[in-house]
This record gives structure tokens, sequence and C-alpha cells, in this order.
């Protein structure tokens, strides 16, 4: 039985949008939240909506998993048309009327309207994580908390600890796996009865798996101590992510576009 | 020189001390083998020379830096590399080159510089080209390889390396052992901590520790004329040297000791 790893969704073809810093990438996404959230009317999610297809067509991400986002949501669309667009005995003129309960039109338009812009951020912000590897993610992630540190947040130490996270996952997933292979052949089985018992199967799995990722990280500790590591402090890096002036054009372009759209639209 | 001075060391809540009273030293360009049986205080030893341990009394000194004067701590660990048994356990980056680079980043080398020494270092335990490969790709011999290539792209003058071969097959081993003899030749000082004294064979000096003492030190071929004195500490001799030892116990004159059959082969005929 294989261990399943959720690791990351990133996606590994070359676009304009991959090649792009992800510090960048996280302004885009900040950027292009804010301009959905300032739009108020149809128009102006239209444009947004051509915005997000133009965007996924030039990031060469297949479209059946750059709207996955939207799937994995579709319960919340479905209140949202629902919440907005159900009256109980309402008073007025309404479009369908089921005994008490009543299709509203203007309502059923309001719903429309905010499951659109669920939809529009969810494909918009997904493409972050869709064309950034995880390594990336945390090293951008470090330069934009690095102003934090003002207010002594540990932005070095976050992204050291994302890092070595992320370094761990295919270790640990191959030690689980090992271990899991081990329990089989004592006579455990994973395969049997409801979720809960299933869930239970798992727990001789997971003691061993926890006590060997604490003397790893015992060992580890070693290890970065040995090598002089001290905090974030002081340290420089090899592969320091650089914003070309690519980023920055496309950056301020995009800025703008949001802000024009969110205030015209 | 790593000069240890009369070190020793009690863990709180221990019967006996972990080393009682052990003086070394470690030039560069040396190499020292240290045996010993689990729990006779090797890695304790190990760990005192970079400063992860202090001693509770005696003194252990880098280059003239007193291991406990604080100041001098990050110097002190830069100058000893440091490689551990586990080759997965210390592998801090998640490509290759990023793990390389950890310890002068933490040093604060600039960007070009940064560059030279890890490519210099890879290069020097022959994973040249492997600048972007993930550590979990890579066989044991060649993480354990990268550990070092870690450690020394801090350019150390002593590499101090505890059991790194204990989990490794023969061509694991092999390779190691070529990337520490050839960093001896270039003047580094290596103290090998290893079970196989086959290893410990191309030593300028071999140490055998017991309980938190030095029982042997001298050079690896004396050790091996002696097989009883070796056993009665946990040293397994290899078969060879075993035999050579035999037969010259039995009055069959051959030359001690010997480790390949080819040369034992070779003396019993002449």
């Amino acid at each position: 039985m294989r261990v399943p790893v959720a690791f990351g969704q990133y996606v590994p073809v070359d676009s304009p949008i991959h090649a792009l810093d992800a510090k960048t990438k996280m302004g885009l996404v900040a950027a292009f939240t804010a301009g959905v959230f300032m739009v108020d009317g149809f128009p102006g999610l239209a444009v947004m909506a051509l915005v997000v297809v133009a965007t996924v067509a030039v990031s060469r991400v297949p479209w059946h998993i750059a709207i996955r986002g939207v799937r994995a949501l579709s319960f919340i669309l479905a209140f949202t048309l629902l919440a907005h667009g159900l009256r109980w005995n309402p008073a007025t003129v309404t479009l369908v009327r089921l005994g008490p309960l009543a299709v509203d039109g203007p309502g059923l338009v309001t719903g429309v309207f905010f499951a659109a812009r669920i939809m529009l951020l969810v494909v918009g912000t997904s493409l972050l994580t869709l064309t950034t590897t995880p390594v990336q993610l945390t090293d951008g992630l470090e330069r934009v908390m690095r102003p934090l540190e003002v207010v002594r947040f540990p932005a070095g130490e976050v992204a050291m600890m994302l890092t070595i996270a992320l370094r761990f996952i295919p270790t640990t997933a191959a030690e689980a796996e090992k271990i899991v292979i081990a329990q089989t052949a004592r006579g455990a089985r994973f395969d049997e009865g409801g979720p809960i018992r299933r869930a239970r199967a798992f727990v001789p799995v997971l003691v061993p798996l926890f006590i060997n990722l604490f003397r790893r990280a015992e060992d580890l500790a070693l290890a970065m101590e040995s090598r002089c590591y001290r905090g974030g402090r002081g340290r420089t890096r090899l592969n320091a992510s650089v914003m070309r002036p690519a980023d920055w054009m496309t950056l301020a372009f995009a800025t703008a576009v949001m802000i024009a759209v969110g205030v015209a639209l | 020189m790593i000069d240890v001075r009369d070190a020793m060391v009690v863990y709180p809540g221990a019967e006996r001390p972990a080393l009682d009273g052990v003086s070394l030293t470690l030039s560069p360009g040396e190499s020292v083998a240290m045996l010993g049986a689990n729990g006779s205080g090797k890695s304790t030893l190990a760990r005192l020379c970079n400063a992860l341990l202090l001693p509770s009394a005696g003194t252990v000194s880098v280059d003239g830096m007193d291991t406990r004067d604080a100041e001098a701590l990050w110097d002190v660990r830069s100058r000893v590399g440091f490689v551990q048994q586990n080759p997965e356990n210390q592998i801090v980056g998640t490509v290759a080159e990023e793990d390389v680079a950890f310890g002068p980043e933490n040093l604060g080398v600039p960007a070009g510089e940064l560059r030279r020494r890890v490519d210099d270092a890879l290069e020097a335990v022959g994973l040249a080209g492997m600048q972007r490969r993930e550590p979990h790709l890579l066989s044991d011999g060649q993480k354990q390889r990268l550990a070092i290539a870690g450690a020394l792209a801090m350019r150390p003058a002593y590499l101090v390396l505890d059991e790194p071969t204990a989990m490794l097959d023969g061509t694991g081993r092999a390779e190691v052992a070529a990337v520490l003899k050839t960093l001896r030749d270039e003047g580094v000082g290596i103290l090998h901590i290893t079970h196989q004294l086959a290893e410990a064979a191309d030593a300028d000096r071999l140490v055998v520790l017991s309980e938190g003492r030095i029982v042997y030190e001298g050079t690896p071929f004396g050790l091996m004329g002696e097989p009883e004195y070796a056993g009665r500490y946990g040293v397994d001799l290899p078969h060879m040297a075993v035999l050579t030892a035999e037969l010259r116990a039995k009055g069959i004159d051959v030359p001690a000791p010997m480790l390949d059959a080819e040369s034992v082969v070779e003396a019993l005929w002449r």
C-alpha cells in the first residue's frame, strides 16, 4: 500500500507566468483580489473573468487543473446561490413560486454575482501555487515577511521551518511507507472496516513515525548548529530571488489595470 | 591544532563519566582514526571538538581558541566540520547546492564567493554537476558525500566524522574513504570514528576508547598485531590480521600484520 503524498500543486511547464518571481506573483494575487472586491457589477466581473482566462492561457496550466479549486467549492457556491435566490413566503412578486418557497429575481442575480466572484477569486489565486514551486514560494514569503521583523516577527526562522518541512516531506513519506510494510508483515490490516477502524489502524504507524521524526529533529539540530546556524540574521543566500525589470513592469501594469477596473466598473 | 586536554564529561544522571580524562590532539593534514565499543565515549569526544558539547573538566581548544569562549564559538565551528552517522538527517537544503551553501550562508559569505565555495565543495567530493539534485534522489553514499561537502564549504581546517560509513554499503564506504584520503592529502585534519578497523588502516594514528578512557594510541598496524587486546575493547580485526597474528603465535614467520589474503599467501610461499 502506498502512502499518498499531497506535494504542492505545481504544474511543471515553462511559461512567462512561471518565470515571474514569486514575490511578483504574490503582489499580483493581492492586486487581483483587491480588484475583484472593488468591482460592483457584472461588467466589472466580465473584465476580471477575461483577465483570469487570459492569464490561465498564458500560464499554460491545463484548464481542468486550473478550475479544480472551483469544484471543491461547489457546495459553497450552491449555498451562496440559494441563500440569495430563495425567499420564504415573500410579500412581493417573484419569478417562480413553489408553495411558500419562492425564487426571487433580484436575489438570484445577487447570488450569481457573489458566486461568480468566488469562482474568479479561486481560479485567479490558485494560479500562484500552480505556477510557483514550494521552495520559490517559501523564499518569496521570507522576503515579503521581512518588514515584519521590525515588530520582532521571526521571518527568517519561519521561512527556514517551511523549507525544512518541505525538505523532509519525501523522506517522511518514504519512512511511513516502510513502517506500513513492516506492520503489514506483522499482520496489521489497513483496508478493513469503517473509517474509524481504519483510522485506528494507523496508530501503530504514526507512533514509530513520530518517534523517528523526533530523533531526526535532534540530529538535524546538531547538523545545523555544527554549520553555524544562528537564526536568520546575517545570513546570505546562494540563490536569492531577485525581481527583474520584467517583474516590476508586470506588477505595475497589473496593479494599474486592477485599480482602473475596480474604480471604473 | 585541536587540543583536547584531560577532558572529562559527565552527563546528568549518569553513573560514570562519559569521558574520563581524555587527551588527544589533531593537526591539519593528519588523520586519526578512533575505535571503541558503543558507549565508549567516541561520539562525546567528537562533539567536544566543535563545541557542540563543553567539557565538565579539562580543556578543548581549536587553533588556540578555547571552546568555552562564547565569542569564538562560530570561529571554532567553521574551523571544525562535523559529519554524523545518518546521511539523511543532516541535510537541510531541498536541493544539493542549497544544502552545501547552508554553512557559508550562515557565516554571511557574499554571493559570488558563495557560489565558488559550493561548486568547489561539490567537486571535491565528486558530486560536480549534481547541484540541482534533490537529496532524496541521491544514494546513501552520495548523501554522505554531500554532508561532507556541506562541511567543506565552510573551509574547515579539520573534519570530525562520527561513524560516517556505518549506514553505507560497500560502494558508499569506498566513496567516502576515497574523499577522506584526498582531503587529508590536501591538508585537512581528519578525526574518523568508525567500527571498522579496516577503514582505520590508512590512518596516521589510531586511538581506541573504552569506558571513557583511551586504552590504545599508536599505529593501526600496532593494534592489528594484538588480536586479543583488540578483542577486549570490542574492536574486530580484519580476518587476515587475526590470521597473521595466529601464524606468528605458532612460530610461523610471516611479516605482521597483513590485510589482504594475497600478501599472506605470498609470505607463506616464500
